[in-house]
């Protein structure tokens, strides 16, 4: 205590203290200050520093910057923030500046007949061009694509609800085919749809190109690799099985149709690999049902959440309290965290930035950062802010620092995981919010038991 | 009037004989008057004399004398003063009756009474100092009527007892035996203890004896305290009160805050006045032995208090428990009665007094399905057979079995197969119970294109479970006596009475998990059956109260039973009939039990509108007993009538809690 005493006392005068910092970016060199330090006042939040940069740069309109010491964002004042960082304030402060988040711009609402369980972005939005295009599941089974605020088309993907709707990317040479989408729900089959991205701009209604069937109860997750040839789903009953899927389905299919063109009748009539397509009651086509490819053995229930870390790297979470990180080339489970509750959603950082993160039946979000070895730190880190159970969580598609949560107390919120507060808390519906997706890397769509799909505009200035 | 009554006597000689007659018709007059009838002239008693007319009784007559009355007759009206004769008036009267030498005044009750000359004569005698009453004779023979001679002839013939001249054998015989005991000192004559020279005169003051001669405990009087140094008649100057302290004493507002005793000092004893509140003392010391109940105090002598609290670990330490209410399911609109979760855990059925099954999925509180029962549904059990996704339902006397749809295809095709095999052998619907029949087995139509399958009893049901394997289910109707439990068999669509009678009201009954066993809860009692021998294995027995529910744990050795009268209590089948360990936290009556099937964990719901979770740990070791520890209190229900929770239910994989409550809720408790 007698330590902390007299900086504490010099916390109470202020302007007495300064903190010589030391600024520089990442951004680009008209936004570059000169590294020489500066003297400031230790009583500076992150808005003060921010003006002392905009003057500095003596821009016009000012630009809100946030700041980062030693990887983490500064919250609280610069005194405060090094006291509770254990940071001297004798030596000189390296900060960094990257430009703040802007508070989300709620956009669109759109009311839907059932609860929207699950949300996709298709692709399109921000600087790609063209409108968002995203896809809405519901528990009545029907899937509803959106481009620019309107609904293009909707179907009957499953009996019963749908749990989980995942874009796949693809290198398909037709322009027009776009993304395919894959969706899974409580009738234990996941199915591959072509022809989204046609049918969302008011085309025909998208053909179901495969059935991919294999679990025997509800599949509760879905996820595609970032090449899209493969995904993986899991489900109620505790299997994770890994698929075919996008270009090289779509070619098999294509392949197995050729094959066993002549013989369509008789095989529908033997009801082997080939069906009647009947889920949207459109008309009928040749659908491929899609046996799995492998299985990751190693859970015991409901896996409840999967996410790509990296075209070779799996994170899955599960019921069993348990979040592990598979390699899918040997099938085997390269890391698990064991959790102390049941976990529901599960989402890795893009580019192979090695950090998961989870949430499930606590109001805390969990990062967990599987580099850390035993021993060496905290592997876990908690952000607590909702105050119902996390139901998902979306990694932004590019920012490997941004993340957003939807949970049951009607909130979504966007984070910065260097620190762990939320940035922004979006108000966005009246009861449980189920999903979250982002649309492109500057819209998140989210959609919950109030029947509304909402989506927002966000601004990461990068 | 000592002259006349003088006159009288004189005058009364005279006409002695001449005025007989007429003194007696005079006499009869009198009495006639008086209203009484003459006193018998033999009797002595003052009792006989004639009657006081005046009832004011042993006063000074002069208190009267100027008044217009004498005083009062014995119904409290005045007695008029007669008028006065004067001396002319009596003259006169003497001459012309000789009856008026016989009359003399009565004073008291201001009347004239005429003597008779019967009487006059009695007053001549007294006056001679004779006896009154001529018969009298002072001077009678002796007659001796007794004698104290010894008669010749004696008035009993029988003969003198031997006993009274032979001494006693048996007296004899006694004083032998005691003379050889002393002898050989079988009986020890007691001395007198030595006294000490010098002892304590008041030793045993302080003692109390333990029993007094009523079989009471003796317990002393509080003693007063003695008196000291300020209390002497001269105290000590240090003693004696300053004039501040006086002062301040008298200036003191309140009466308690004035010094009860002011020492005050006297140079000698004669000075000393009476002590003022000496009755006052006495009396309040009166009051406190009289009315102070006094009662023996043992004081424990407990060294380290920290002993006497059972070694229980820590809450905290048993984690995971469910402790918050993290989700509501809202649709029921009366209070639900029962719920159940699926095998896996991701679905939860409830029934409801507003007579629909609901199912729910768990992670996000979504009805998923509701199936519309017309009467109110007493209790959902969820099929535990994995082949199979299949609910039964009690509802009034129908018991449903419902396809519940939740499944893979291949399953939904064995149930409904199931439910067309057990219902094959019945009529299409409608129609009562044969003759002769427990149950009718009938499809149902009702609940969508499904169908399903019904029970129709002769009783209303209020409980139905499964047995683990999901072919077998057991219903109980209280109200069936005879027919109260019956076993069903699904695959087979047959019913059976297992049991000719019941010994009592059946309120629940319950498979083994894993042992043919079957529990069969009576209000009172349980009993344990072997299905395989057929015979009864145990009796347990709870004690008082109305047994309202029974759980029992996933290993089958113990069993808890909730009881109207507030109780738990935890049955160790290996132990004894008895419980282990009665748990009484409720305010009312519980409602609900349920064991967890991996975590050790119970619960108890309750009309009080809590849950209260506890620690149940069960050793492999049988030397170890079981260690239970209440843990938490779900709060999350409200009362409605008098009611609260109305069943528990755990989550079959997670330390999570379903409580179904009389607000028409059911309630998701998580581990924090």
């Amino acid at each position: 205590m007698d330590a902390h005493a007299p900086q504490n006392t010099a916390a109470q005068q202020g302007e007495e203290v300064q903190v010589s910092c030391s600024f520089f970016t990442k951004l680009g060199a008209d936004f570059r200050v000169p590294e020489a330090p500066i003297a400031v006042p230790a009583n500076l939040t992150r808005y003060g520093l921010s003006q002392i940069i905009n003057h500095l740069l003596a821009l016009d309109p000012a630009r809100p910057f946030d700041f980062l010491i030693d990887g983490e964002l500064l919250r609280l004042s610069l005194h405060r923030h090094l006291l509770a960082k254990h940071i001297s304030a004798e030596a000189v402060l390296r900060v960094e500046y990257v430009p703040a988040v802007l508070p989300p711009t709620p956009k669109e609402e759109h009311p839907h007949e059932d609860w929207v369980s699950a949300v996709a972005g298709c692709g399109g939005g921000g600087s790609s061009g063209g409108a968002p295009l995203l896809a809405s599941a519901c528990y009545d089974g029907v899937v509803r694509l959106w481009a620019g605020g309107e609904c293009g088309a909707s179907f009957v993907a499953h009996k019963g609800p749908v749990q989980a709707a995942v874009a796949v990317a693809t290198r398909s040479a037709s322009p027009g085919a776009g993304p395919l989408l894959l969706t899974a729900g409580n009738d234990g089959a996941a199915r591959l749809w072509v022809g989204v991205a046609a049918a969302a701009r008011g085309g025909a209604a998208p053909e179901a190109a495969a059935l991919l069937k294999g679990h025997t109860d509800t599949v509760q997750a879905a996820a595609a690799a970032p090449d899209g040839n493969l995904c993986a789903t899991g489900g109620w009953d505790s299997r994770l099985l890994l698929w075919r899927c996008g270009d090289v389905l779509l070619a098999a299919a294509e392949a197995a149709a050729g094959e066993e063109g002549d013989e369509a009748a008789e095989a529908a009539a033997a009801g082997s690999k080939k069906r009647r397509k009947t889920a949207n009651g459109a008309a009928a086509a040749a659908q491929h049902v899609e046996a799995p490819r492998g299985e990751l053995k190693g859970h015991s229930q409901c896996v409840s959440g999967i996410s790509w870390a990296a075209p070779g790297t799996l994170a899955s979470a599960s019921w069993e309290h348990s979040v592990r990180l598979w390699d899918v080339e040997t099938a085997a489970a390269s890391d698990t965290h064991h959790h102390n509750k049941a976990v529901h959603c599960v989402a890795a950082a893009p580019g192979g930035a090695g950090l998961v993160a989870f949430g499930g039946a606590e109001k805390a979000l969990r990062v967990w950062d599987p580099r850390v070895r035993s021993g060496e730190g905290l592997a876990v880190r908690s952000c607590a802010s909702h105050t119902g159970w996390i139901s998902a969580v979306a990694w932004h598609p590019t920012s490997a620092h941004h993340a957003a949560t939807a949970s049951h107390d009607g909130a979504v919120k966007l984070w910065d995981l260097r620190a762990s507060i939320p940035l922004h808390t979006l108000e966005a519906h009246t009861d449980k919010v189920l999903c979250v997706a982002w649309v492109g890397p500057s819209t998140l769509a989210s959609g919950g038991a109030d029947c509304k799909l909402r989506t927002a505009e966000v601004a990461l200035g990068q | 009037e000592e002259s006349d009554s003088d006159e009288a006597g004189e005058g009364d000689e005279e006409e002695a004989g001449a005025r007989q007659g007429g003194a007696e018709a005079a006499a009869a007059d009198g009495g006639g008057s008086g209203g009484e009838e003459d006193p018998d002239p033999a009797s002595d008693s003052s009792e006989d004399e004639r009657p006081n007319r005046n009832t004011i009784g042993d006063v000074p007559l002069e208190w009267y004398k100027d008044e217009e009355h004498v005083g009062y007759d014995a119904e409290g009206n005045k007695l008029a003063r007669r008028p006065r004769r004067d001396r002319l008036d009596k003259l006169i009267a003497r001459n012309d009756s000789s009856k008026e030498l016989r009359t003399v005044y009565d004073e008291y009750n201001d009347e004239e009474i005429v003597l008779s000359k019967e009487e006059m004569r009695m007053i001549q005698r007294i006056r001679a100092g004779q006896f009154p009453h001529v018969e009298v004779d002072p001077f009678e023979p002796e007659v001796d009527w007794f004698t104290r001679d010894v008669e010749v002839m004696p008035l009993s013939g029988a003969p003198e007892p031997k006993r009274r001249f032979v001494p006693s054998k048996w007296e004899e015989k006694k004083v032998v035996k005691l003379v050889r005991a002393l002898r050989k000192g079988w009986i020890k004559r007691e001395e007198a203890p030595e006294k000490p020279e010098a002892y304590l005169i008041w030793e045993d003051d302080g003692k109390t004896l333990d029993k007094t001669a009523t079989g009471l405990t003796y317990i002393p009087a509080p003693k007063l305290k003695l008196p000291g140094h300020e209390e002497s008649y001269n105290p000590p100057k240090e003693y004696l009160p300053s004039e501040e302290e006086k002062n301040a004493a008298q200036l003191a507002e309140e009466v308690e805050e004035r010094p009860q005793f002011v020492p005050t000092a006297y140079d000698c004893l004669r000075r000393v006045p009476a002590y003022a509140s000496f009755i006052k003392e006495r009396f309040e010391r009166c009051l406190d032995l009289y009315l102070c109940p006094r009662t023996r105090r043992k004081r424990l002598i407990i060294e380290d208090p920290e002993v006497l609290v059972p070694k229980l670990p820590k809450p905290q330490d048993l984690q995971p428990f469910p402790a918050l209410l993290s989700v509501r399911y809202t649709g029921h609109t009366k209070p639900v009665r029962s719920v159940c979760p699926d095998p896996t855990g991701q679905w939860l059925l409830s029934g409801s007094d507003d007579g629909t099954v609901r199912l729910w999925e768990v992670r996000t509180g979504r009805c998923m399905r509701v199936w519309q029962l017309e009467e109110p549904v007493s209790c959902v059990a969820w099929c535990p057979s994995p082949q199979l996704q299949l609910l039964a339902a009690a509802s009034g006397k129908r018991l449903f079995l419902l396809p519940t749809g939740t499944g893979h295809e291949e399953q939904e095709a064995a149930t409904k197969q199931a439910l067309a095999a057990c219902t094959a052998s019945s009529s299409a619907g409608g129609g009562g119970i044969e003759e002769g029949q427990l149950v009718s087995w009938q499809r149902w139509q009702g609940g969508g294109e499904e169908g399903g399958a019904v029970v129709l009893h002769k009783f209303a049901i209020k409980h139905v479970t499964w047995h683990t394997r999901g072919d077998y289910f057991a219903t109980t109707a209280p109200a069936g006596n005879t027919q109260a439990v019956l076993v069903h068999q699904l695959s087979k669509g047959v019913s059976q009475n297992p049991f000719r009678k019941n010994r009592g009201r059946v309120v629940r009954v319950l498979f083994h998990p894993a042992k043919p066993f079957f529990f069969v809860a009576t209000q009172q009692n349980v009993r344990v059956y072997n299905l395989a021998k057929q015979a009864l294995a145990k009796k347990l027995v709870a004690g008082s109260g109305v047994i309202t529910s029974m759980a029992v744990h996933p290993s089958g050795d113990h069993l808890i039973v909730g009881s109207e009268d507030k109780r738990l209590c935890w049955f160790d089948l290996d132990l004894s009939s008895k419980p282990y360990r009665s748990l009484r936290y409720h305010n009312y009556a519980v409602r609900g039990a349920a064991f967890h099937r991996t975590y050790p964990l119970f619960a108890s719901s309750s009309d009080d509108a809590t849950v209260h979770v506890f620690h149940g740990m069960v050793y492999a070791d049988l030397m170890t007993n079981p260690l239970i520890v209440p843990v938490k209190i779900l709060r999350g229900h409200e009362m409605v009538d008098y009611q609260g929770v109305l069943d528990v239910a755990f989550h079959p994989t997670q330390p999570w809690a379903f409580t179904a409550g009389a607000d028409a809720a059911i309630c998701l408790f998580v581990n924090p």
